[in-house]
């Protein structure tokens, strides 16, 4: 027999109608002009995106469209997010996709949301940031009241995720539980959220377009990480490690006809030995 | 006050043992109102004359305050009432001091603010950071 799919419920919407409320109301809260930050977390496979474009889409009343309003890792954040602007697009999803286990990608992201609040404030447009564990975001973002509630998705099935809500208040105690608990996933346990609800999976079509969308910036991700693992450079790299500008280090390198390692996009990447070459050119 | 019987210097203001008394007197009434229907219920003919005293006492106990917060017509009416020997008489003007300790916070129980925490920014907003 046939399994009809499910994406929507009998009230319309494909997540618990007790989030949409809570929704709404942020949407007012950035109306007003406030900052707002909405984040999920969650374990791997928990359907942490694609609670989160539900919730986008939801609050934008439209289709998110990938290549412009979901952001995997934080230099892809911090691009697109000018863009969004520009575009008009009242929100923008940040999804960590594996960033976070590059060296550094936490600090940068806390400062670029750090400074993203402080500037795009007025543009008015909802970030939803989704990670493994919201833990890991900088005390400066809680203190400054941008993330405005928590949604926790765990023990997902084949039809439907399931996720708590705590609001803010409630993300503090969580906070202290979560340093104190070894078991971190057991600290969500012990703090009573604001409102449980579950959420179905997108429509068939939906999730290929999202699982083709994510795994090219996962790929992209694990490009990079190779890079990186092979110790290779950009000129930009070198140029910061020569301390000499950019310009110098290309005419330098054309100079000595030296030849790149690896090409990525339109970034050229040179081997280490490029270094103590360029560095005897340094008066 | 001080309390010299225990030896204590820890002061407890008159406002807090009038607070005390009041609530006392208020009890007092109830426990008559209880004793008059206990035997009342049984198909006895009940005397009155417990709860109209004990009511008449809290009243006297309030007068200066009810005097002062309630309008001349209806403090006028509960002293009526009070003067009463009818058991539903003594019953509403003790409903009138009740809504009165209740108006003034003695009785008052929910004095919390029920708030939907299943909305969070609701939530938010009582711990100030709305």
């Amino acid at each position: 027999m046939h399994r009809r799919e499910w994406d929507k419920y009998n009230h319309g919407l494909p997540f618990s109608e007790g989030l949409a409320k809570n929704i709404d109301a942020l949407k007012q809260r950035i109306k007003d002009g406030k900052a707002s930050l909405l984040i999920i977390d969650g374990g791997i496979g928990q359907g942490k995106s694609t609670f989160g474009v539900e919730i986008g889409e939801y609050y934008q009343g439209k289709e998110i469209i990938f290549e412009e309003q979901l952001a995997m890792g934080g230099i892809d954040f911090a691009k697109k997010l000018k863009k969004c602007f520009e575009a008009g697009h009242e929100i923008i999803i940040y999804d960590e996709a594996g960033d976070f286990s590059r060296r550094g990608a936490l600090t940068r992201l806390n400062a670029t949301l750090n400074r993203v609040f402080e500037t795009f404030r007025v543009f008015k447009i909802l970030v939803i940031l989704i990670l493994p564990s919201f833990d890991v975001l900088d005390s400066q973002l809680m203190d400054k009241q941008i993330p405005r509630f928590l949604l926790h998705c765990s023990d997902r099935t084949v039809k439907a995720g399931h996720f708590r809500g705590y609001s803010l208040r409630k993300m503090w105690y969580l906070l202290a539980r979560l340093k104190k608990t070894t078991v971190k996933p057991a600290a969500y346990k012990l703090e009573r959220p604001n409102l449980h609800g579950h959420f179905l999976n997108l429509s068939k079509k939906r999730a290929t377009e999202l699982d083709k969308f994510s795994l090219k910036g996962k790929l992209d991700i694990l490009d990079l990480a190779e890079i990186r693992h092979d110790g290779l450079l950009s000129l930009q790299e070198i140029a910061n490690k020569l301390n000499r500008s950019k310009r110098w280090v290309q005419d330098q390198v054309s100079k000595k006809n030296l030849k790149f390692v690896k090409k990525y996009k339109t970034v050229n990447y040179y081997g280490k030995s490029v270094v103590p070459i360029l560095m005897a050119e340094v008066k | 006050m001080v309390d010299f019987d225990n030896e204590k210097t820890v002061t407890v203001p008159a406002y807090d043992i009038i607070k005390v008394l009041i609530l006392q007197r208020r009890n007092d009434i109830i426990d008559a109102i209880e004793a008059y229907n206990r035997v009342s219920f049984s198909g006895v003919t009940a005397p009155v004359y417990e709860v109209q005293a004990r009511i008449f006492s809290l009243f006297l106990e309030l007068g200066a305050n009810l005097s002062r917060s309630m309008k001349k017509e209806e403090f006028d009416e509960l002293e009526w009432l009070v003067n009463c020997k009818d058991y539903d008489n003594l019953i509403l003007a003790f409903r009138l001091i009740n809504s009165w300790l209740d108006k003034k916070r003695l009785i008052m129980l929910d004095t919390t603010k029920d708030i939907d925490t299943s909305i969070m920014e609701l939530d938010n907003a009582s711990a100030g950071m709305g």
